[in-house]
């Protein structure tokens, strides 16, 4: 009885997300079939594909590399931000945190194509540069441009996840650190960084989640020319029709979310 | 201030944005001299620790350590150790490399560091548990390891804040004993801050008695017992028998009661009791192992009388109250 209050969140759950994943699990496991669609029977053709073939590998690995590096550029641009906002006093900490908290407010597309306009090969960026005589910077539906888009959306969870984090931190600790003889960066290096350390993997984990399965940011700012794992399940689904090796993609995709999860968990929760 | 002090606190004012914490203070410290802050939570003990530390910058006055003013020195310039009342051991380290710290901050090549940290673990009785976590050593084991930590880098002045007051009462006397004597076999100056009456008294080579931000007296233990400055700081440390002076007429005490106003100051131990037929009577017996504690009900309060275990008297018991002039001075209220 006393569980009964969760039910509806679970029939939710259960309606809406279980369901839509035992399909898609149920799904990549059928073979492909052009005229049909989806196939008869059951087959394991389409992991093997995902998971052995050059090219989906390859995407995989580049996926990984893009939310790995997407992770530590907001890392480090979080936390000299989550440091500030902790230690101002109250009017300038409720700035800091709506300042952190700002890319939210703005839709996902409008933020894209503002970047677009931005940093585009015709945008403001390169007029700049270009009028005071200096090389262009391509940063036109390319990796790069991803990236950019990728920490602005997620800066937001890191810098919440590391303030969560220091605001627990003993000031005693840093002032102990100090007395014996620390200066800021041995304190930040050797005491701050490790008392942090809950916030940081927190951060890392939801930044890095968020990047490898972002859509909007990937496909609207790497044009048509930079594949992620998600903008390829896109692709299979919508263009190529082949939805059993979607379904596989998204299967490895999910996976590999678990993964990293059951790795902060083993590594954090246990202590 | 007496010359040639180690600390020299002059005049200190410490405020938090209205709120004053220390509102004109003055303190000295001899080299090798332990001296406790004593006083109720809030009195402003802390913050002058704080201000000595160098974590809360003073409102005005002068803080002073071995002749220079350290105003402008930062904490980890000032070469004073810090034992803390929750220890602030850092959590991922051990033992060993909670005390090597301040070593290798100090850049003490790696040789004469660990060697420095394997006799400071020896000092506090440690070696054996260098190797622990904070997590996986008590609250006393803890306590050691903090003061090992501050002690190692050799600090011209270590400064205590409750350091005892998390450890259960039996062990807290065995660490009062213990830090006594570690500090002074080192011969370093400190300052330790208790809200605890014995401890301060057992421990302290003079202790500065805080109220409202201000020292209302420093002295030594036996000197404040002798003769407290005033009510407030008697009835504080439980000096003795504070008592409105009668108006004339029969109390059943017999006291050349001091001439004026205020309250009549007698030490617990300077009370003679006579048995007798009538007068005041014994309302309670606290027996205390050497001494033997009376409250005797008078007319303007009761009296409590400090004597030995085997005087003969009973709850009941009418006595006969002798207090002899000298042992009886009026203290202002405070």
């Amino acid at each position: 009885m006393r569980h009964l209050p969760l039910a509806p969140l679970l029939i939710f759950y259960a309606c809406f997300l279980l369901a839509p994943g035992v399909a898609l699990a149920v799904l990549s496991l059928r073979p492909f079939s052009s005229t049909l669609l989806v196939g008869e029977g059951w087959t394991g053709a389409n992991y093997l594909t995902a998971l052995a073939d050059p090219f989906y590998l390859g995407l995989l690995a580049g996926t990984i590399f893009l939310g790995g590096a997407v992770t530590l550029v907001t890392l480090l641009l979080g936390y000299p931000l989550a440091l500030a906002t902790v230690r101002a006093g109250p009017r300038l900490k409720a700035m800091l945190l709506v300042v952190a908290l700002s890319p939210m407010l703005i839709n996902l597309v409008v933020r894209s194509y503002a970047w677009i306009v931005l940093l585009g090969e015709h945008g403001l960026l390169n007029a700049w540069l270009r009028a005071m005589g200096l090389p262009s910077v391509p940063l036109d539906a390319n990796m790069a441009a991803v990236g950019i888009g990728l920490v602005h959306v997620t800066l937001p969870l890191m810098v919440l996840s590391l303030v969560a984090a220091m605001e627990r931190i003993d000031q005693r600790l840093l002032e102990a650190a100090a007395s014996l003889g620390a200066g800021e960066w041995r304190i930040l290096a050797r005491v701050h960084v490790h008392l942090a350390m809950p916030g940081i993997a927190t951060g890392s984990l939801l930044v890095f989640c968020t990047a490898i399965s972002a859509f909007i940011t990937p496909r609207l700012l790497g044009g048509n020319r930079i594949s992620t794992i998600s903008t390829v399940i896109y692709e299979k689904f919508t263009f190529s029709l082949n939805w059993p090796l979607g379904a596989a993609l998204a299967m490895v995709l999910l996976a590999l979310t678990l993964i990293v999860t059951a790795l902060h968990d083993r590594l954090f929760r246990a202590r | 201030m007496t010359r040639g002090a180690l600390l020299e606190v002059e005049d200190l004012r410490v405020a938090y944005g209205a709120v004053t914490a220390l509102d004109g203070v003055s303190l000295s410290a001899g080299s090798g001299e332990f001296v406790a802050l004593l006083g109720p939570s809030g009195c402003g003990k802390t913050s002058l620790l704080r201000a000595i530390a160098g974590f809360v910058p003073p409102v005005a006055g002068h803080i002073r350590l071995n002749g220079a003013d350290i105003a402008a020195v930062p904490p980890r310039r000032r070469n004073i150790g810090i034992v803390f009342q929750s220890y602030a051991l850092f959590p991922h380290m051990s033992a060993a490399e909670n005390v090597r710290f301040g070593l290798d901050s100090r850049g003490v090549p790696r040789g004469e560091a660990r060697a420095r940290v394997a006799e400071a673990l020896g000092m506090v009785g440690l070696t054996e548990l260098a190797e622990r976590r904070p997590h996986q050593l008590s609250g006393g084991q803890q306590q050691r390891v903090a003061l090992a930590r501050a002690l190692v880098i050799a600090p011209d002045l270590l400064l205590l804040d409750e350091p005892l007051a998390a450890l259960d009462k039996q062990l807290r006397v065995q660490m009062q004993t213990e830090l006594r004597a570690l500090q002074r076999r080192l011969g370093v100056t400190a300052l330790f801050v208790t809200h605890d009456r014995e401890e301060a008294f057992s421990m302290a080579d003079r202790v500065a008695v805080l109220r409202d931000g201000r020292i209302r007296q420093i002295d030594t233990p036996e000197r404040l017992f002798a003769a407290p400055t005033d009510a407030e700081v008697a009835e504080f440390i439980g000096a003795g028998n504070l008592l409105p002076i009668p108006e004339a007429g029969e109390t059943g005490v017999e006291i050349a009661w001091p001439e004026g106003g205020g309250l009549a100051f007698i030490p617990h131990d300077r009370i003679a009791l006579a048995a007798a037929e009538s007068g005041p009577r014994i309302v309670a017996r606290r027996f205390l192992g050497v001494s033997v504690e009376l409250h005797v009900q008078t007319r303007t309060g009761i009296l409590r009388a400090l004597l030995p275990a085997a005087a003969p008297f009973a709850i009941g018991d009418a006595v006969r109250v002798t207090v002899a002039a000298a042992d009886c001075r009026i203290l202002p209220p405070g």
